[in-house]
């Protein structure tokens, strides 16, 4: 029967499927400091402490990766930062 | 109270659930009064969701294959990572550094990722099918094979896969992206559907097989020149290796 033909849950719109190409472009573009903590926190399940661990670098330093590969990811400018981060 | 060095930290921290107690309540009253950064919030928030939804997550037996074969030691520490590490396998390949760089020799582009998810998501919709599981049957094979050789620009000889005790049932024309894309599909005796997706991409290279795992179908890919195949099926990665073999030699 044709009608048991199921497109279920593979049904996205050709929009979403075209934005989902674009992000997945940007995420390429990334540079592999920026994707890493993202993925790995995002998708990961990570905690900010643990992606520190993982990639050996400051948690201070994830979190501006982060939050840079997001502003990159939604088409932002990359955000402003102040020359020296107070406290960590 | 951690010192955010911007609004796009606090707006990560947030989305990512990382903010304390204290500074998630201050954020949440400074969003209270800015619909603005609700707005921006919302839109970060969609694109998370958009991607992480696009990302197939293999079964936990394949993860542990490869963390254990991975010989850096902060993989064995953060269970989460399991699934970033599988991420990366299958996306990105981005995270040489955790002993998987053997599956990131090749550079992923978007289209072979996006090749590959057409690939499974079409053996999920045709293999469950019994009437419909082919356009064109195994005995219009001539046929089939002139019609897709024509559509898709390349000899499409049907790989004979009897040696593996698999039958040809027939095959399809797929589309993909703005182009066609073929799907053979074989039987083995006891019903198992083993289906071959074939599309041309955008830039030429030769691969190794890599081999993929996801919710208990397996994939083998590869590229030779312009042309991916991806072989699918739910069987082991070693049943399926001779079947590669054959299916390299005959559609070279």
């Amino acid at each position: 029967m044709e009608d048991d033909f199921d497109i279920g849950a593979d049904d996205r719109t050709i929009e979403a499927r075209s934005e989902l190409r674009a992000v997945m472009k940007r995420m390429n573009d990334l540079p592999d400091e920026q994707r890493q903590p993202l993925l790995l926190v995002s998708i990961g399940g990570l905690s900010y402490a643990q992606a520190s661990e993982v990639l050996d670098v400051p948690i201070g330093t994830i979190m501006s990766r982060i939050s840079r590969a997001r502003a990159f990811l939604n088409k932002e400018a990359a955000p402003q930062v102040p020359g020296i981060r107070s406290a960590t | 109270m951690t010192d955010y060095r911007n609004i796009e930290e606090k707006i990560s921290a947030y989305l990512d659930n990382q903010m304390s107690e204290a500074d998630r309540a201050a954020f949440e009253v400074e969003m209270d009064g800015d619909p603005e950064l609700v707005a921006r919030i919302e839109r970060w928030s969609a694109t998370d969701q958009l991607f992480a939804s696009s990302i197939p997550t293999p079964s936990d037996a394949h993860l542990d294959a490869l963390l254990s074969a991975s010989s850096a030691a902060n993989t064995n520490r953060w269970p989460g990572l399991r699934i970033a590490a599988m991420l990366a396998v299958f996306a990105f390949g981005g995270v040489g550094g955790y002993g998987l760089s053997q599956f990131t020799t090749n550079p992923q582009t978007t289209i072979i990722v996006q090749a590959t998810m057409g690939a499974t998501n079409s053996h999920r919709v045709f293999a469950a099918e019994k009437r419909h599981a082919v356009e064109v049957t195994a005995d219009e094979t001539e046929h089939l094979q002139t019609w897709l050789a024509d559509r898709m620009g390349r000899e499409m000889t049907v790989p004979n896969l009897s040696a593996f005790g698999l039958t040809f049932l027939g095959g399809r024309m797929l589309p993909f992206d703005d182009r066609a894309a073929a799907q053979y599909m074989y039987e083995t005796a006891d019903g198992k559907r083993v289906t071959l997706f074939m599309t041309r991409l955008d830039q030429d290279e030769n691969t190794d097989v890599q081999v993929l795992e996801d919710q208990g179908l397996t994939s083998l890919r590869w590229q030779s020149g312009e042309w991916v195949f991806i072989l699918t099926a739910p069987l082991a990665q070693q049943q399926m290796a001779p079947m590669q073999v054959e299916v390299r030699d005959t559609l070279l």
